[in-house]
């Protein structure tokens, strides 16, 4: 989740998928629900046990008074339950939550802050913090006051990437979240003999296995440009894990052979019918979700987030509505690093982070600063890690409490080692602006149809870069 | 029919010599101040809620302006870059494409639904209910509808192929060369129900004894429907036409859900431009260039409309 999307898809998928993962957390699991009793579970549970008991970071003692936090429309009724465990803490801060659709709120914000006229919190989509650093408060001296001069160095590698914008911390991160997996169907792969690819040939290897059993190959909604985009920064990563960035900041062009080359690696997944240019029809959520999820697919292409299919209450609700090739069964969805397309790289991630901000002319910052703390670090990134996301304090891991199968628990702890310490993030996060997203998405979707060339999309691209 | 000064007429006075007469025999209600004052609620609303907001919109066009920050003042840049923008270029001709065709279908099949139905009709009631349902299906239904009617494993896939037409189908919406024609089909199914109803209502208030009179005349059914309904619907036809343009300017939701105006641009209208230039690039100063344009324009093209539209002196028979 790393570039400066345009895609309100996005939003919806990330929506969708929050709202499962607060749907977890508010389903507390019978203490005989998780069939999966394994030893990195147990540890999970200790952890959890462990953070509750985790002093708050800012003396409750010292805030007092109403605020009001302006955020979108996911995890509204679960947000509740955390809010609930705010409260035990902070009893004399009376929180209201502003609820809203994500366009609705996006584009009310806009006016909301040029007016000052809004909540004491807002609720940041990651790609627009930078839009906003001019009109909301610098959290860098509240971060100094509660955790040190060194507070830095609590977040997790990336966490604070897109929050600090010029040097002001603009916002503080919710969580971490990012493109780089791929999603199977144990089921079918299982039928077929199928392994997981590693590389590009294994992966087209796979496909036409896949599509000489009748399914699709690789699930992806190439009509989002927000999954297109994330797909190709991916490639772009391993092509050149700072090609991206660099371009996006005008100290290379769009044109560079790093950056064409994972345009014709994009272009070879069509070509070598990984991709079917049919799935310029598609949305990612709910066509190819569903494609996998109802085992139309083999594969899918989609971020971390997504692990949540790979608990009870995500797989519920995932499956809810679908019709399933045997209703009765519980299939099951497994997870892997997408593979090195790239000959000679290694599989990589991008994460991002959406983020709260303090509005400038709000009455009671201290309170609004505690509210912050307090979901940023353990207490409140409890709940994070409860919805198999990557927390955003330094240490923490993702909860596997509620994941279905040891398998899965091992898949998605296998991604969290590789993404925090085997090297599977490699940074910075990418800010790309509007216009150099709505461009890129251009020149995929023109290289899908066939219609452009990867030289001549990525001209285009540089054309209209700003650069 | 002299017009007198004044603003009435010899044979029917006029509001202002009514006014007058008001003052002099008192009556109440009648004083154009007094008349005024009585407007001035919506005259207010208007002025801030419309002629405010151009005034504003007129003003971020003339900035490089995001909306939150300070606006930089840019002059007439906004829209010199305008006139180069390839991307707005083809969002032009798509809208008006879109506005055309989905405004001629609809009229055509609102009209035409509309005379099937006039009259007695066995089941009139029930027809006219299925007719109307389009109309309030929610844009983000109907966009789930037909995205999954135009799936490659989608009903019309499937159809298609059952009847052995398989090889004429295609993922329309997937594809450049098709997907504007088919989002111009959601269009023309979301809206006919409107048209029909428009056209109903229209077609219920044109005297029976007119078209008595044509059939006695020895005009056909054709005829009557040329010569004497489509001549009396010339209003109605002016009304749909207005309003149907800025429907068709406006559209947002189908596209927006269907195929956010790819692949690769190929069906981007004039509003899923604006909106991803506003909302989602942060360009507001740009984008109230794009709102500005558009709104001449759409002026414009309502006064053409009105112009084309308005009642002329018909032709004289020719005589035998």
């Amino acid at each position: 989740m790393t570039e400066r999307s345009t895609s309100v898809k996005r939003l919806a998928a990330l929506s969708a998928a929050l709202a499962i993962a607060l749907g977890a957390c508010g389903t507390a699991a019978p203490p005989s629900a998780p069939p999966a009793a394994s030893s990195s579970q147990a540890a999970a549970t200790a952890s959890a046990a462990a953070v509750e008991s985790v002093s708050p970071t800012v003396d409750p003692a010292t805030v007092t008074g109403d605020i009001t936090v302006s955020l979108w429309d996911y995890g509204n009724p679960d947000s509740k339950t955390w809010l609930a465990d705010f409260n035990k803490v902070y009893p004399n801060v009376h929180v209201e939550l502003k609820n809203v659709d994500l366009n609705a709120y996006r584009q009310a914000l806009q006016l909301q802050l040029t007016s000052g006229q809004t909540s004491d919190i807002v609720q940041l989509y990651e790609s627009d913090t930078p839009q906003y650093k001019d009109v909301l408060e610098d959290l860098e001296p509240y971060a100094v006051k509660t955790w040190g001069a060194d507070w830095k160095s609590k977040f997790a590698p990336g966490a604070l990437d897109q929050q600090i914008i010029d040097g002001k911390v603009v916002g503080m991160p919710q969580y971490l979240a990012g493109p780089g997996s791929l999603f199977y169907s144990q089921e079918v792969f299982d039928k077929l003999g199928l392994k997981p690819p590693t590389t590009y040939a294994e992966l087209k290897d796979v496909a036409t296995k896949l599509k000489a059993a009748g399914l699709q190959a690789l699930a992806l909604g190439v009509k989002d440009g927000w999954i297109d985009t994330y797909v190709y920064r991916i490639i772009a990563l391993q092509a050149d894990a700072k090609a991206q960035a660099e371009a996006a900041q005008c100290k290379r062009p769009w044109t560079d052979p790093a950056l064409v080359k994972a345009m014709q690696v994009w272009s070879d997944l069509f070509t070598d019918g990984i991709l079917s240019k049919d799935q310029l029809a598609q949305a990612q959520y709910p066509d190819a979700v569903d494609a996998l999820t109802t085992q139309k697919a083999g594969t899918l292409f989609n971020g971390t987030w997504h692990n949540q299919t790979l608990t009870n209450a995500g797989y519920k609700v995932y499956i809810d509505g679908r019709t399933l090739p045997d209703p009765s069964h519980q299939y099951v969805l497994r997870s892997t690093n997408f593979p090195a397309v790239i000959d000679g790289a290694k599989p990589v991630y991008a994460l991002g982070t959406h983020g709260w901000g303090i509005n400038p002319q709000s009455t009671n910052k201290d309170a609004a600063w505690a509210f912050i703390a307090w979901y940023v670090s353990e207490p409140g990134q409890k709940w994070i890690a409860d919805s198999t996301y990557i927390p955003v304090w330094a240490g923490m891991a993702p909860s596997y409490t509620d994941v279905i199968t040891p398998d899965q628990v091992n898949d998605i702890k296998t991604q969290t080692d590789y993404i925090q310490t085997g090297g599977g993030y490699v940074g910075p996060t990418l800010i790309l602006t509007g216009e150099q997203t709505n461009a890129l998405t251009d020149a995929l979707q023109g290289v899908a149809t066939g219609a452009q060339t990867p030289d001549a999309a990525m001209a285009a691209v540089q054309a209209a870069s700003g650069c | 029919m002299s017009v007198r000064a004044g603003g009435g007429t010899a044979d029917s006075p006029g509001m202002v010599s009514d006014a007058r007469r008001g003052r002099r025999t008192g009556k109440p209600g009648n004083h154009p101040w007094r008349n005024l004052l009585f407007a001035l609620p919506a005259l207010i609303a208007v002025a801030l809620f419309f002629y405010a907001s151009i005034a504003f919109i007129v003003n971020a066009s003339l900035a490089d302006w995001n909306f939150i920050g300070a606006p930089k003042p840019v002059g007439l840049g906004n829209f010199q870059r305008l006139l180069v923008d390839p991307i707005f270029g083809k969002a032009v001709i798509h809208s008006i494409l879109y506005g055309g065709v989905v405004l001629f279908a609809q009229a055509a099949i609102g009209l035409g639904l509309a005379i099937l139905v006039s009259g007695r009709v066995k089941f009139g009631a029930f027809y006219k209910t299925l007719f109307f349902i389009p109309v309030i299906i929610a844009p983000g239904i109907l966009a789930y509808v037909f995205r999954r009617l135009f799936d490659p494993g989608g009903e019309m896939s499937q159809f298609m192929h059952g009847i052995g037409l398989g090889q004429l189908w295609q993922p329309w919406l997937a594809y450049p060369e098709t997907a504007l024609w088919a989002i111009i089909a959601m269009g023309i199914y979301s809206g006919m129900g409107g048209a029909f109803l428009i056209y109903s209502a229209a077609l219920t208030q044109i005297d029976r004894e007119i078209l008595e009179a044509a059939a006695i005349d020895g005009a056909s059914g054709r005829q009557s429907i040329r010569y004497v309904v489509m001549p009396l619907l010339k209003g109605t036809h002016a009304i749909f036409a207005i309003f149907g343009l800025g429907a068709a300017i406006g559209v947002f939701d189908i596209i927006y859900l269907s195929t956010e105006g790819g692949p690769a641009r190929a069906t981007e209208t004039i509003s899923t431009y604006l909106f991803k230039k506003s909302i989602v690039e942060f360009k507001g100063g740009y984008a109230s260039a794009i709102s500005l344009v558009v709104l001449v324009v759409g002026l414009l093209l309502t006064f053409a409309i009105l112009a084309f539209l308005r009642e002329r002196p018909s032709r004289k028979p020719k005589e035998a």
